[in-house]
């Protein structure tokens, strides 16, 4: 299962697929201040991020992935500046 | 909406894409420079590839794609078809046609699928040089632009740019172009909102695009809140820059062409952009394109339309038009005339409304002065720097709210759902039509029916009136003949609606095949599961509420069911153990069971547990049969795992299960035999959105029960009440049924009722038969209970109201929360 809930977190792990962001969706609505660990996350279908971006749940795990790592991360800490580009 | 719903569909689509494909293949060996056909075949071919890539299915995708991009690179003109070509083309869809057939049949493809995909898949790359990279025609957005697009020359770069990025963070990327004497590439991707369901993951295209400097991914309109949010629609931008070559660029993005857009930024583009004024637009692609589009909708709409496509040809042209004049950076104020105009069309039946309004924005031009349209388009204003926003940002943001969703266009869109797929989809040959419809139209179509139910339900009111206040025999007799009439229709059309909202039960049984793979392997237990009866069909609402129970039930059968493969050999069983999840239908209720062949339930466990846990005192325990000890894993705070595994066992399982299945007007139970497993039966009914009511009168007002949970009504003589142990009962064929008195219980005025008689309503919650004492009883109703509001949210004594044909509204009682109330221990 790429997503499951473990004491109030919302683990994503492996493909995160199109038809898990409904499930994500769900947990992030009915768990009150929801938290996500991205940390064994290797891909997000862009349903789920959306859905990570619309609700802003806390980033506990950060993702080791390196796409996520370097441009999804920064977009869900919350108020974070922008990342700046590097080389 | 589903996966499994979606591979229907997509299997109902590929046999008429592919017999399109193969007659097309085959007017194309007579002639290969029929260019319509080729086109129409290379559609086809595209479509197959985009829907296949939905599924995780890669051999199909795969196979797809190098057909497309052989047929590409024909239609490109860089090859030309030759016979053997054909014939490897026509035995690729051969094999895909095996495919589907297989996948129809066992929804996944042949084991060998893969070999013999990347066999045929190799024969049909070879013409192209065995590259897949040199197979594609890079992606234009506009054909004009095709020539023109040469590196270096200062195109004007996209405002959007500094409305994504802010004048910061661009002024950075501006030096940097200084110092690297380099240009970048700004890609912006706006994939529809309906892309999930054509197989589109835009996310992983900007993941594979190479050496990017910087991106952004922002909604296209503040988010809504989260009962509205539908994740299945995507309101995403992608805003990104890059040091990928523009061909890269164009490969990367060759199927979304429409989505994207990507233009060459320099050093020069970026400071004119930041510092000066901007050059005139008048020349941008985008705007000559839209300009175009305008004038073709004003061709369309003097063509002369059938009358049935009224509808969806001005909707449809009421979209590009909102969509052009966006890029001609007019977005369409609040009011929206587009929309006006539209709706003013469609009242008139005419186009004339729609027409003037285009002839209109036409005479006047794109806005050529000042930094708009195309500038404006959808970036957010969040993400521009607090510090970093330019007057023109500024503008923009002002702006920003009147902007219509250019994308979106939903009410246009709504009104023809044919009209609402997009890409070649719509281009396919007759075959069998499917209508997509939003959910929400059904949903108000239950509504409406709901209402004529309920209206219907008045006419007999009338007919009683008018034979007992106006003395109007054969009047009353009329409109009661007329009730039957309408009650027919009102009933047919019930089912109808109701048919359109049924689902089969394989769209929550799909995702446990994966589930049961995934933990049987975590927990170490092999473990085979079998589908049953996945035909069956329920209520769309059923159907999406069964899913949470099913996948704790299953989770609970693995985990505390199944035995470790040595202990399964041990009992003498095989080690693999077998889950059966099996739906049947019956005349009244969907039954669905949830089996496995397990170590079983062992109710002197369940005691022992129940004990410890203080749910029940020893003597209530003693009392209890065995079948009843079992049942107790459904109570609240119940859980016998011996530890608190990932899977299952944190206490809120069962109990879970059976709340929700109670919710939704359903029951479950569990039967099992200790070392052979353990069955657990979900009864679950048809549908939730019409109930019959019997209708009672308490204490002078009149209530509703559910008429499921009525086994008979009957009046007794009061000297037949006694009394046992304080508790007023009636003895009704030798059963002892214990009496609630429902004028105390829920605080009502006493009426004088017939001091001789008792009417008692008799109802049987949770297997056992209470009677429930009312003042006189009345006929059934259907009626739409809806769930009780504002003051009386809180209510635990009524599960909703319901209107009645008569203008009068009925509190339906909810008999189990009244019997909590009334006394425990019953």
């Amino acid at each position: 299962m790429p997503v499951t809930v473990s004491s109030g977190v919302v683990l994503l792990t492996g493909v995160v697929r199109v038809d898990d962001a409904e499930p994500l969706t769900r947990h992030l609505r009915e768990i009150p201040h929801p938290k996500v660990s991205l940390t064994g996350c290797s891909h997000l279908h862009t349903a789920a991020l959306q859905a990570l971006l619309a609700a802003r749940p806390v980033v506990v795990g950060a993702p080791t992935e390196p796409f996520l790592a370097r441009w999804i991360a920064p977009l869900l800490s919350p108020r974070a500046d922008a990342p700046e580009e590097g080389r | 909406m589903n996966l499994d719903t979606l591979l229907d569909q997509f299997l109902a689509e590929a046999g008429d894409l592919l017999d399109l494909v193969d007659t097309g293949l085959l007017a194309l060996e007579r002639d290969p420079g029929d260019r319509p056909v080729l086109d129409e075949v290379f559609r086809a071919a595209h479509t197959l590839k985009g829907s296949s890539g939905l599924f995780d299915l890669p051999a199909l995708t795969r196979l797809n794609h190098a057909a497309e991009d052989l047929l590409d690179a024909v239609r490109g003109g860089r090859i030309s078809l030759t016979a053997p070509m054909i014939d490897d083309l026509l035995a690729a869809f051969d094999l895909v046609r095996a495919w589907i057939a297989e996948l129809a049949r066992t929804r996944t493809l042949p084991l060998e699928a893969a070999q013999d995909g990347a066999a045929l898949g190799v024969r049909l790359r070879a013409p192209l040089g065995g590259d897949p990279v040199a197979a594609t025609v890079p992606g234009q957005r506009f054909p004009s632009e095709a020539s023109s697009g040469s590196r270096g020359t200062a195109a004007p770069v996209p405002g959007w740019l500094l409305a994504v990025f802010g004048a910061e963070r661009v002024g950075q990327l501006r030096d940097w172009l200084v110092h690297a004497r380099t240009t970048a590439r700004v890609l912006r991707l706006e994939p529809v909102e309906g892309c999930f369901f054509s197989g589109d993951d835009p996310l992983h295209l900007i993941a594979r695009t190479p050496a990017v400097e910087a991106l952004d991914i922002s909604p296209r309109a503040p988010w809504p809140g989260p009962e509205e949010f539908d994740e299945y629609r995507c309101l995403l931008v992608f805003t990104l820059v890059t040091r990928a070559t523009r061909s890269e660029l164009d490969h990367l993005y060759r199927y979304v062409p429409d989505e994207v857009e990507i233009a060459e930024v320099d050093a020069d583009g970026l400071s004119a952009l930041l510092d000066g004024p901007r050059p005139p637009a008048g020349d941008d692609p985008a705007r000559v394109a839209a300009g175009a589009l305008l004038a073709a909708q004003l061709q369309v709409l003097r063509a002369d339309i059938p009358a049935d496509q009224v509808g969806a040809r001005l909707s449809s042209v009421a979209a590009v038009t909102r969509s052009a004049l966006a890029a001609w950076g007019r977005p369409v104020g609040d009011p929206d005339e587009v929309a006006s105009a539209l709706a003013e069309s469609l009242h008139l039946g005419s186009p004339d409304p729609l027409t003037q309004l285009v002839e209109r924005e036409l005479a006047a031009g794109p806005e050529g002065a000042g930094p708009g349209g195309a500038e404006a388009e959808g970036a957010e204003p969040e993400v521009a720097g607090p510090d970093g926003v330019e007057p023109e940002g500024g503008a923009f943001v002002e702006r920003r709210g009147e902007r219509p969703d250019r994308r979106t266009g939903q009410p246009d869109l709504r009104a023809d759902p044919v009209e609402r797929r997009r890409g070649p989809a719509d281009r396919r040959g007759p075959g069998a039509r499917m209508l997509k419809v939003e959910q929400a139209t059904v949903d108000r179509l239950l509504d409406l029916v709901g209402q004529l139910v309920v209206a219907k339900n008045g006419l007999p009111f009338l007919a009683a009136a008018a034979e007992q206040e106006w003395n109007a025999r054969p009047l009353g007799r009329r409109i009661k003949d007329q009730y039957g009439v309408v009650n027919r229709i009102s009933e047919e059309l019930q089912t109808a609606v109701m048919d359109v909202r049924m689902l089969p039960l394989s769209t929550v049984f799909a995702r446990f095949p994966r589930l049961v793979r995934d933990l049987s392997r975590s927990l170490g237990k092999q473990v085979e599961l079998v589908l049953e009866g996945e035909d069956t069909a329920a209520d769309k609402d059923i159907i999406e509420m069964l899913g949470d129970p099913l996948v704790h039930l299953i989770r609970n059968a693995l985990d505390h069911g199944v035995e470790a493969p040595a202990v399964r050999v041990a009992a003498g069983k095989p080690a693999g153990a077998t889950v059966r999840l099996r739906a049947a239908q019956e005349p009244d209720a969907v039954v669905i069971d949830v089996v496995d062949d397990g170590r079983g339930v062992d109710p002197a466990t369940i005691r022992a547990v129940a004990y410890q846990r203080g749910l029940l005192t020893e003597e209530e325990l003693a009392a209890l049969s065995d079948e009843e000890a079992v049942d107790l894993i459904f109570r609240p705070g119940f859980s016998t795992a011996e530890r608190i595994s990932d899977v299952s066992g944190r206490g809120v399982g069962m109990d879970a299960v059976r709340a929700s299945v109670v919710a939704a007007g359903g029951s479950v139970r569990i039967v099992s035999t200790p070392g052979q497993g353990s069955r657990v039966r979900l009864r679950m009914p048809l549908s939730m959105a019409i109930s019959q009511v019997m209708i009672v009168t308490v204490g002078r007002q009149r209530f509703g029960v559910p008429v499921d949970l009525v086994i008979e009504t009957v009046r007794v003589p009061t000297e037949r009440v006694v009394q046992v142990e304080h508790q007023p009962v009636i003895v009704l064929r030798d059963t002892v049924v214990p009496l609630i008195d429902l004028v105390g219980t829920l605080q009502l005025p006493i009426a004088d009722a017939d001091p001789q008689v008792v009417s008692v309503l008799v109802t049987r919650v949770d297997g056992a038969e209470i009677g429930l004492v009312v003042d006189a009883f009345h006929e059934g109703a259907e009626v739409i209970v809806k769930p009780m509001e504002g003051l009386l949210a809180g209510s635990r004594s009524f599960c909703g109201t319901a209107l009645m044909g008569d203008g009068s509204v009925l509190l339906v009682l909810d008999v189990k929360e009244v019997l909590a109330g009334a006394g425990d221990g019953l």
